[in-house]
């Protein structure tokens, strides 16, 4: 009867603190938005710009070399370069400095001569390396002209490779890619909503009437961590169907997503647990906060792509944050259709981090607060 | 000759804080239906003391039992009701919302708590303001809330720890009134710095100081026995000459040009002997002025005049 109260009053409670619980839910689903438009729902275009050095040629051999840069799409038929022609390479290599072509490439003289001879021609490529859209731009760009060169030769290449996409990745545009990370995203946001919601009682010490009654930690935390997860729920949920309405596509179980959600939510609640700990008042945990939310949103691939360092074999040290776990489930369930099987490690590994921080949260929380008012 | 039951009895409490003794053995037995007021200047510890007989703050020793002759010593804080000196409200619930939440995180069932809600916002002065949230109350309207949440659960023992600060003078009257009512059927603890709202309300009185209950006795016999004398001004047409001897009729007499001023405690008693006394003596009485000795001359005779932090 006492967790339904807390419950009740927890839920009345949100919903008058209106504009929180909009920020909250609505967050994600706003970025989901924000990112759509901004690319478009298309598949990355690498913008290449080339210059034609070879004043010997004839123009048949620069159409045809157009021709296949042009040629290299992605499966679903979309262009995967955006390819210019230009005279005034140092125009273009401001524009590479500024981001906005991705590479260069001089076309040298007796390019044409050399199809017919065989002689190897020496082309130049500029980029800025720690551009990603650089590597695989000059990787699309070297295949097009591979493969000009061997039509127009007629030389038989020493090796052929042959792609073999696995899941649905080869359908995949750019906003199917880093939608999972907002997902994850929006059940981050919880963190100062959920930590502001339970500070509340500790900053106008309503605390001390909740002690002087039989109420215990679980009655008090069961039920506000279960308002907290059916916001949480509610924002993902939402997050997802805008997704889908824009175009996401997921192989997997609407269950299974579920269940990834569920325990990324109270895995984030037990770190609002932690957080709330150290917190007097909302002013603190709104910057306190700031701390976990900025580790969980960059070091958990949740936003960016991380690199995996593995500190000792199998194990890197984010391996520790619970969303980096829930990012590599949801990739699993959208891409490939996992199964519960395929993805049990990362469940095995959210439950047991739910678990530890909750335990750590609990003792603190107790020790912190409910000791002490 | 009857026996009183004993609701709560604080024994020897002992409360230290880094080497700061704020509670020194302080000792309490409050008897079922009293009402009792714990007196004491900014920083005696009267909170500290509260807190700990409410078990949110643990004595370093001693013990607090409450109402022994039934639970055989065994602490039941499901019996006190708390109404702590600051406001301790949700403002985001209502004041009906509120009232029904904190009764049932006493396991109140929701009827019960709906219908005692009602009848204390009626009591209080706040009916008609059952839908209305907290923080759109006025100052005096949460403190009389934060009042009748400690009621939400009926307990036996209500304790309230300086209920009145920030009322206006009619709020200050309902409280007043509210308390005392509550008296029939609870023991109500309340700490004050207003002994004449002490005076008024209280059947017993401890006033404590430096962490030390220094006196405890009904307010009557504190008046009696401690601080300044009680004073009585006579008035009268006629010579002084006429006055040998007056001074046998109190402890401390002063002779001035038309009036006597008699000091000593009690003198109320004395009242009719020396009016008796001065009409022998063929002495004319054209007036008199009664001035009691009062409990914050009783205070300030234990505490002293010197200001606290």
């Amino acid at each position: 009867m006492r967790i339904f109260a807390i419950i009740k009053k927890a839920l009345i409670m949100q919903f008058r603190d209106f504009w929180a619980l909009l920020l909250t839910v609505l967050s994600a689903p706003f970025f989901i938005l924000i990112y759509y438009l901004m690319t478009g729902g298309s598949s990355t275009t690498y913008s290449v710009n080339y210059f034609y050095a070879d004043t010997s040629s004839t123009s048949f051999i620069k159409d045809q070399l157009v021709t296949e840069l042009k040629a290299v799409k992605y499966a679903n038929g979309e262009a995967a370069l955006n390819v210019s022609e230009t005279e005034d390479t140092i125009m273009v290599k401001n524009l590479i400095k500024n981001r906005k072509v991705d590479l260069l490439i001089t076309i040298p003289q007796g390019f044409e001569d050399s199809l017919k001879t065989g002689n190897a021609p020496d082309f130049q490529i500029f980029g800025e390396a720690s551009n990603p859209k650089y590597s695989i731009g000059t990787i699309f760009t070297i295949t097009a002209i591979e493969s000009l060169v061997k039509r127009v030769s007629g030389n038989k290449p020493l090796y052929t490779f042959q792609e073999k996409f696995m899941g649905n990745s080869v359908t995949k545009s750019e906003f199917d890619i880093y939608a999972p990370g907002i997902f994850i995203f929006s059940i981050i946001m919880l963190i100062l909503s959920a930590s502001l919601s339970i500070i509340r009682d500790i900053e106008d010490k309503t605390m001390i009437r909740l002690k002087l009654t039989k109420m215990t930690v679980w009655d008090y935390l069961s039920g506000n961590t279960f308002v907290q997860w059916v916001i949480g729920v509610l924002s993902f949920g939402l997050t997802m169907w805008l997704a889908i309405l824009l175009g996401f596509n997921s192989q997997g179980s609407t269950i299974l997503i579920l269940l990834v959600c569920s325990l990324t939510i109270l895995s984030i609640l037990a770190i609002c647990l932690i957080l709330v700990s150290f917190c007097k008042n909302a002013t603190m945990v709104m910057i306190v906060g700031n701390f976990p939310l900025f580790i969980l949103m960059f070091f958990t691939g949740a936003m960016i792509p991380l690199p995996r360092n593995e500190i000792i074999t199998g194990f890197a040290l984010n391996d520790i944050l619970p969303p980096t776990h829930a990012v590599i489930a949801l990739n699993k369930i959208f891409t490939f259709g996992a199964g519960f099987q395929e993805i049990r490690y990362e469940l095995f590994m959210l439950g047991v981090l739910t678990i530890i921080y909750f335990s750590i949260g609990i003792w603190l929380f107790k020790r912190n607060h409910l000791l002490k008012t | 000759m009857e026996t009183k039951t004993i609701s709560l009895k604080a024994e020897n409490l002992c409360k230290t804080f880094n080497g700061f003794v704020a509670v020194d053995n302080l000792s309490i037995g409050i008897e079922s239906g009293e009402i009792f007021g714990l007196l004491g200047p900014n920083g005696a510890s009267k909170t500290t003391s509260i807190k700990m007989i409410t078990c949110r703050l643990k004595p370093d020793s001693g013990k607090v039992i409450f109402n022994v002759k039934t639970d055989n010593g065994n602490p039941n804080r499901q019996k006190v009701g708390l109404c702590p000196q600051e406001l301790v409200l949700w403002n985001n619930l209502t004041c009906q919302e509120q009232l029904v939440f904190i009764a049932e995180m006493y396991n109140v069932p929701h009827p019960v708590a709906r219908t005692r809600a009602k009848l204390l916002l009626e009591k209080i002065g706040l009916s008609g303001k059952g839908k209305k949230l907290v923080k759109t109350l006025s100052g005096g309207m949460q403190r009389r809330m934060n009042l009748i949440m400690a009621l939400m659960h009926d307990p036996e023992i209500l304790i309230l720890d300086e209920p009145e600060a920030g009322l206006d003078p009619q709020s200050r009257v309902m409280v007043r009134d509210f308390i005392y009512s509550l008296s029939k059927t609870k023991t109500v603890i309340f700490t004050t710095h207003n002994m004449d709202e002490a005076d008024r309300l209280c059947d017993h009185i401890a006033i404590m100081d430096h962490g030390k209950i220094l006196v405890s006795d009904t307010p009557e016999n504190l008046k009696r026995n401690i601080g300044k004398s009680d004073k009585l001004e006579i008035f009268f047409s006629g010579t002084t000459t006429q006055l040998n001897n007056i001074s046998d009729l109190a402890d401390d007499v002063e002779v001035k040009e038309s009036s006597v001023l008699f000091k000593s405690r009690a003198i109320i008693d004395r009242i009719p002997f020396i009016l008796e006394s001065m009409k022998n003596r063929g002495i004319s009485i054209t007036g008199m002025n009664l001035s009691e000795n009062t409990l914050e001359d009783v205070f300030i005779s234990l505490t002293g005049r010197k200001l606290r932090e």
